[in-house]
Formats: structure tokens, C-alpha cells, sequence
């Protein structure tokens, strides 16, 4: 049963990629996918943060991790290289359980 | 290991306070759906949580399965003997909290979090668990130059928030994408 699942998930990747790179050139110029497919991984992107920050499981939680992203905020606004960022939020959720 | 107190605010139909002698056999006696079952199933749950995942529950999710019934706090504490040393437990399962303490009240819950089922206390101690948003930020940063992507990240941060405590874990991603998609699509032109 295991094997049958991962030949079909292999498959189904492989058609995915497949599927990905046969799209015809004509749909790719459409005006209006080109100024949609910008949006989605800005809104995925967003919702991550969003759904990491504030839950556990299903249950909407509110506790250090909100500050961590506060930090990670402002290290953003200042300009700060992405392993600074990282860092300083993982820094301040930790220190925050310290306390 | 013996129960020594079983307390809870809510667990299906169960509530109330219940001590046990540690040096005397109790025996539970009661008309038909009274909730012996139901203690019993506390005394687990205390224990070892209840489960929530819908791939090997599909219908009902032991933590949906004991909610309680009249919409009270959603809680068990049990006080424990264990090789001569007193531990109290309790988890509410509305917050998803456990506590641990030791006969003279310690928390010594990290010494017993760990595995798949409970949370993983040394990446919290880490901070880690709040890295990874930080880091979806970090790529998210770039793209938010101007005033259109910038509302669209804040919608979707909402619309995931809000439907999370509804659907299973994936889908607020799986609706968002669907959402900005027709957005998108259904826009006018610039």
C-alpha cells in the first residue's frame, strides 16, 4: 500500500512539472495571468507568516512568537540581510521564555 | 502509578472532583450513561491528550469526541504517585496548554515533552519555532514596495487567521491561494 502511494504521489509530481513546462506560450503572454501569478506567493507568503506566528495546530494562539515577528518586522524595515532577520526573531522568542 | 485526584471543569458529560484512597481498591458504580467511561477516558486524556487529526480520525477527533457538552472550559487535572514521587497534571484542552508539577510544585514539564505527540519544548527554548515565520518574512519583504501587494499580503494574513480554527491544516493556504487567483483574474486592468 505504501509503495502504490509513493509511485502515484512520483507520478503525479512528474505530471505536475510536466504539465508545468507544456503550458502553451500563448496563455503565459495572457495579460491578465501575468498580472495575477505575481500575487499568489506574496498572499502564500503573507499567509504563512500569519498562520505560523499566531496558531498552534488549529487553535489561534497569541505568545512569543508575535513579538519575535515584531522584531523580525523591524529588522525587515531597517533593511537587515535575511539571516539577521531570522535570527533576532528566534533570539527574541527565546529570551522572552527566559524571562 | 496511582491516581490519587481526578478534577475537571468539562470533559463530555463529566465534571467535578474525585479523590482515590492510593492504598484501597475503588470501584466505580453507576447507572448507565453516568460517565464511567467518561472518567476513565479523562484519566487518559490527562495522560496522554487527546488526539486531533483528522487522517486517522474521520469522523470524530477524540478532542472533538469528549468537548463538553453544556459549552463549559474544556479541562482535566490528575495528581499522580509514581515510584514515590507526586505529579500533577493538567492540560486544558481548549488552549492546548499542559503543565506539569512535581509533589512541591515545580514545573517539571520539560523534563517529559518530547516525541511526535507533544510539543517540541528544546526548539521553543530555541526560538525556532519563531524563525520560520521570520524567514517567510524576509523573502516576503521585497515584494512589498508598493501599496497594492502590501494590502493583498495584509488580506491574506486575515483571511488565513480567520479560517484556520475551521478547516484542516493546509487548507487557509489552499483558500488564500484561491482567493488572490480570482482577485487577480477578475480584476480590472490597470
Amino acid at each position: 500500500l505504501i509503495w502504490a502511494g509513493v509511485i502515484a504521489a512520483s507520478a503525479a509530481c512528474y505530471g505536475l512539472k510536466l504539465a508545468g513546462i507544456s503550458l502553451p506560450q500563448s496563455w503565459l503572454q495572457d495579460a491578465r495571468l501575468q498580472r495575477t501569478i505575481p500575487l499568489i506567493p506574496i498572499a502564500l507568503l503573507a499567509a504563512l507568516v500569519a498562520t505560523q506566528t499566531f496558531s498552534t495546530g488549529r487553535h489561534l494562539v497569541l505568545d512569543v512568537r508575535a513579538a519575535a515577528l515584531a522584531v523580525a518586522i523591524i529588522a525587515v524595515l531597517l533593511r537587515a540581510p535575511f539571516l539577521v532577520v531570522v535570527a533576532a526573531a528566534a533570539a527574541t522568542a527565546a529570551l522572552l521564555r527566559l524571562i | 502509578m496511582k491516581l490519587l485526584r481526578l478534577g475537571t471543569s468539562g470533559f463530555g458529560g463529566l465534571r467535578g472532583y474525585f479523590r482515590f484512597d492510593p492504598n484501597r481498591l475503588t470501584v466505580v458504580v453507576d447507572d448507565n450513561e453516568r460517565g464511567k467511561s467518561t472518567m476513565l477516558a479523562a484519566v487518559a486524556a490527562a495522560l496522554y491528550g487527546l488526539g486531533d487529526d483528522r487522517r486517522s480520525h474521520r469522523l470524530m477527533t477524540p478532542l472533538e469526541r469528549w468537548r463538553p457538552w453544556d459549552g463549559s472550559s474544556y479541562d482535566v487535572e490528575i495528581e499522580v504517585e509514581c515510584e514515590g514521587a507526586r505529579y500533577t497534571i493538567s492540560r486544558d484542552f481548549d488552549r492546548c496548554t499542559v503543565g506539569i508539577r512535581d509533589g512541591a510544585g515545580h514545573d517539571v514539564a520539560a523534563e517529559f515533552r518530547d516525541g511526535k505527540e507533544e510539543y517540541p519544548v528544546g526548539q521553543k527554548l530555541l526560538g525556532l519555532d519563531a524563525a520560520p515565520p521570520a524567514a517567510f518574512l524576509a523573502l516576503l519583504a521585497p515584494r512589498l514596495r508598493a501599496r497594492e501587494p502590501l494590502a493583498i499580503a495584509l488580506a491574506a494574513a486575515v483571511v488565513a487567521i480567520a479560517v484556520l480554527p475551521f478547516v484542516p491544516a493546509g487548507v487557509p493556504l489552499l483558500i488564500v491561494a484561491l482567493l488572490v487567483a480570482l482577485f487577480g483574474w477578475l480584476r480590472k486592468p490597470d
